[in-house]
């Protein structure tokens, strides 16, 4: 398998249900080469996916070149997993995250505001439904999902947190699929910048940083143009960088003038992205993200969504 | 052509109208010491030139144009600046980019598109709008 170049995949995208489209290669750590663990056209067996999650030292790849093919095959076969309940919810959620990422990818790169909003309701509706499963813990969901920072990933993440969240303050169906959906597209203002300053490694000028803050407003500007978007997206969008304080953008409301889907937003937009691998940092651990948001909380943050949130991903601080 | 209630005098219309605004001290400042042209800065990417003044105005929701909940059909503001292509205005209210506004001058009706929202203090929100298009009203 020399000199193919590969890229991971998570073990948990895998299932004894179906073929993985595309050959599955593995590698035992410490060692260079990856070898065939699974064909295109082969099912792996139980016994081995138990095996896969058993072990933390072998790591699973497919080849670069087939990256659209497994991507296709997951967005084909995924109504197909997510309706059976012999799937765990964990798997559910990976394989949600990898279409979620896919999704976004391609429709922000289209670049069609209509058909980015048409593509997100239904996956928002499917991170809701994961989010009241009981058996997904918020510790095994910060494990799941990708922590490579980009915009889709990190909009996929947030979806995610924010349903996550949102359920456990008591938001149920439509309310939480709106909610997981918002999380989707709060960022959506982020199509109108500049990739330079977007993905920026070193400190942002002033003037960088004024272009970055105008995304909430042209994400905003967008949404108004779509009749799909709801209010609840229009306000996540326009106000997850405003301050419990008053001393955020682009307005400078606080308390309770944002809308809590926005304080929602904004507690699991900061966490994401401070948890996430950046070009200039690493990504920070779950405890130095916490004690670093609880500094702030009373002038940043809603401090009851921010100390539910707490609950919900310090349970793996213990372990 | 102009609705009944706009046919009344525009001083008949604004005293049925609460002044809610609550004007921060540095507005006031403002309004006593600002003139001839609104300074800015490179960063505020602006087109054309300010000009302060002070007057009051009636905001209008255009029938049909999106408005969030708890906003008011029709209020009372202040006019902070004017320029070629906008209009900045002091509400009690927030507004929402995007939204269409009416502004009702004492000798002119302006369709305006709000730009951007900024809040001042309680009760007092400095909202940019673009101006789409004006009516003259004259004296009968």
């Amino acid at each position: 398998m020399l000199g193919i170049p590969l890229i991971p995949i998570s073990h948990l995208t895998l299932s004894s249900l179906f073929p993985v489209g595309t050959d599955v290669y593995l590698r035992p750590k410490g060692t260079k080469d990856a070898i065939l663990f699974l064909a295109a056209d082969q099912i792996a067996t139980e016994e081995a996916l138990e095996l896969l999650a058993a072990s933390k030292d072998i790591k699973l790849f497919i080849s670069q070149k087939e990256s659209q093919k497994f991507q296709k095959h997951l967005r084909d076969n995924f109504d197909l997993w997510f309706e059976n309940a012999a799937v765990p919810a964990k798997n559910k959620a990976a394989m949600l995250s990898e279409v979620i990422r896919n999704v976004l990818s391609d429709e922000f790169t289209r670049n069609d505001t209509h058909s980015i909003v048409d593509a997100t309701k239904q996956l928002g509706v499917h991170v809701a439904r994961l989010a009241t499963e009981k058996s997904l813990t918020g510790a095994e969901l910060c494990q799941i999902l990708h922590h490579d920072y980009g915009t889709f990933t990190h909009s996929g993440n947030v979806a995610f947190y924010c349903s996550l969240l949102a359920a456990e303050l008591g938001y149920v169906n439509e309310e939480l699929a709106e909610i997981a959906t918002g999380g989707l597209l709060h960022d959506i203002g982020k199509l109108d910048i500049d990739e330079r300053v977007l993905n920026k490694p070193g400190m942002l000028d002033e003037f960088e940083f004024r272009i970055i803050k105008e995304h909430p407003l042209g994400g905003f500007r967008r949404l108004t143009k779509v009749n799909e978007a709801t209010q609840v997206q229009l306000l996540m969008t326009y106000e997850h960088h405003e301050r419990i304080d008053g001393k955020g953008y682009p307005v400078g409301i606080g308390g309770n003038e944002i809308h809590i889907a926005s304080r929602i937003c904004s507690v699991v937009d900061v966490f994401e992205a401070m948890t996430s691998n950046r070009p200039y940092r690493g990504a920070l651990s779950l405890k130095q993200t916490l004690a670093i948001m609880t500094e702030s909380v009373t002038q940043a943050f809603d401090k009851e969504v921010f100390e539910c949130w707490e609950t919900i991903v310090s349970s793996r601080l213990g372990s | 052509m102009l609705g009944n209630d706009r046919q009344q005098s525009f001083g008949q219309l604004i005293a049925s109208l609460e002044m809610r605004i609550q004007l921060t001290e540095s507005l006031l400042e403002f309004f006593e010491s600002e003139r001839g042209v609104a300074r800015t800065n490179l960063f505020e990417l602006r087109a054309s030139t300010r000009f302060p003044c002070y007057g009051e105005c009636i905001t209008r929701v255009v029938d049909g144009a999106f408005r969030m909940p708890g906003q008011e059909l029709e209020s009372r503001a202040i006019i902070q600046n004017l320029s070629r292509k906008g209009v900045g205005i002091i509400t009690h209210q927030q507004w929402y980019p995007e939204q269409t506004l009416e502004v009702q001058m004492p000798s002119a009706t302006l369709s305006t598109r709000v730009a951007r929202t900024r809040k001042l203090g309680p009760f007092c929100f400095e909202v940019g709008l673009i101006i789409a298009g004006h009516e003259i009203i004259e004296e009968s």
